[in-house]
């Protein structure tokens, strides 16, 4: 029997749902090949220490969902067709700190109430665009120091044909760099057997992972 | 007259391509089903194909977006294992000459990281398991990939083959290589040295040790 042969035979083995043929392929071979055996040990441990090392960094897509993205993303639309509905708080990337953020910037805007036309600022009764309340936001937040700066690139999520096919729509994110202090910082670990968001708590020393 | 198990299959893949053709025509929670079936061997195909500095997590995201933004594309419901693994190796490539553009940083170690092997998190594992972990990287894609596939609890050749686009046979036969590969350089003396040059990028705002 050639030599590829007998590695495929090594090979089934060690497979969890290796059949008694298998085995029985496997020990006829290793009369006349006695080192089979000492193959099939040494493949059976490489498989078992990779089956430990896959798993355990695989894990981590157990943390990945689709929904919070596509949730946010339809908020926001969900805002835009209807004013007074204010984005829900969902969880990103499993960091409670992205939900204070976002709570920061809703408490934000809650002083911003809908009028007709737009979004009426609470100071004074001059109606002003999106773009106007955010460079204001952007003015406010360097005076106060929490806002260092937008960044000028946009990451791109998606484009289709606008509503009247003669344009095309742009769905892009928009990144601004603030700084924040917290009183802590946890890190999501899943839920609880009773559905409740576990969070683990960060040394205000310790570099939280990326 | 078909068996129990066999109608059960058969209603399983039934269901299955209604989920994909639910996720095609927008339906979230079927976008989110289909996610969940796939996503822990769309991370062992990242891990394959990734670069060193880049981080697993975010690459699963990017698929995550392209599956949201793009499933409509999907032409044939049965293809869909093999759509996404496209989705996942463009996904990586895209990602690691983003890396390479990055700014990168050499210094000296001596001794291999282990978390160059790969994005997850191996600090809990075992030596044994990250030895092995860092010498299939060293394989070349075309066994590294059926092999690690293979590791994921409950994967068989019939699903990796229908990932790769190969026969079972195929497959088959490449694990087999694959492991032979392995079991040859574990019997090999290590390749890095002590003092030997190890480069590193900055990823993130962490510094990440990585194989150049």
């Amino acid at each position: 029997m050639s030599n590829v042969d007998n590695e495929l035979l090594v090979s089934r083995v060690i497979e969890p749902d290796a059949t008694t043929e298998a085995w029985d392929e496997l020990t006829a071979a290793a009369i006349s090949d006695p080192t089979l055996w000492r193959r099939t040990v040494e493949s059976l441990r490489d498989h078992h220490a990779m089956t430990r090392a896959v798993n355990a960094s695989i894990a981590i897509a157990d943390d990945v969902s689709t929904t919070p993205r596509t949730a946010r993303l339809e908020d926001r639309l969900a805002v835009d067709a209807a004013p007074s509905q204010r984005p829900q708080l969902l969880r990103w990337s499993g960091w409670a700190v992205a939900a204070l953020v976002a709570l920061a910037w809703v408490s934000g805007l809650s002083n911003v109430q809908p009028t007709g036309n737009g979004y009426q600022a609470g100071i004074g009764s001059q109606v002003v665009s999106a773009a106007d309340l955010l460079e204001r936001y952007l003015v406010q937040g360097r005076r106060e120091g929490r806002v260092f700066d937008e960044v000028p690139e946009k990451i791109f999520v998606q484009s289709r044909p606008s509503p009247t096919g003669d344009a095309v729509e742009v769905i892009f994110i928009r990144q601004i760099l603030e700084r924040t202090t917290l009183p802590g910082l946890y890190h999501y670990q899943g839920e609880d057997e009773t559905g409740r968001p576990t969070l683990v708590r960060f040394e205000a020393n310790a570099k939280p992972p990326m | 007259m078909s068996t129990d198990s066999e109608v059960t299959s058969t209603a399983q893949q039934t269901s299955r391509e209604m989920t994909v053709v639910a996720a095609m025509s927008g339906d979230g929670d079927a976008i989110e089903a289909l996610w969940r079936e796939h996503r822990r061997w769309i991370a062992a195909v990242l891990l394959v194909h990734k670069a060193a500095g880049d981080q697993l997590e975010d690459l699963l995201q990017d698929v995550a977006m392209t599956l949201v933004s793009k499933i409509s594309t999907l032409r044939d419901v049965n293809n869909i294992r093999a759509w996404l693994r496209t989705v996942a190796v463009n996904a990586a490539r895209a990602s690691a000459r983003r890396h390479r553009a990055r700014p990168r940083l050499e210094f000296l170690n001596d001794e291999v990281d282990p978390d160059a092997c790969d994005g997850g998190d191996t600090t809990a594992l075992d030596e044994e398991a990250q030895r092995v972990m860092a010498l299939a990287q060293q394989l070349p894609e075309a066994y590294r990939e059926p092999l690690m596939l293979r590791a994921i609890h409950g994967m068989r050749g019939k699903h990796i083959a229908s990932i790769m686009g190969l026969s079972e046979a195929t497959v088959e036969t490449r694990i087999a290589r694959g492991r032979r590969m392995l079991r040859e350089m574990s019997a090999r003396p290590a390749t890095v040295e002590p003092g030997s040059a190890i480069v590193g990028s900055i990823s993130g705002g962490v510094l990440r040790k990585g194989s150049a």
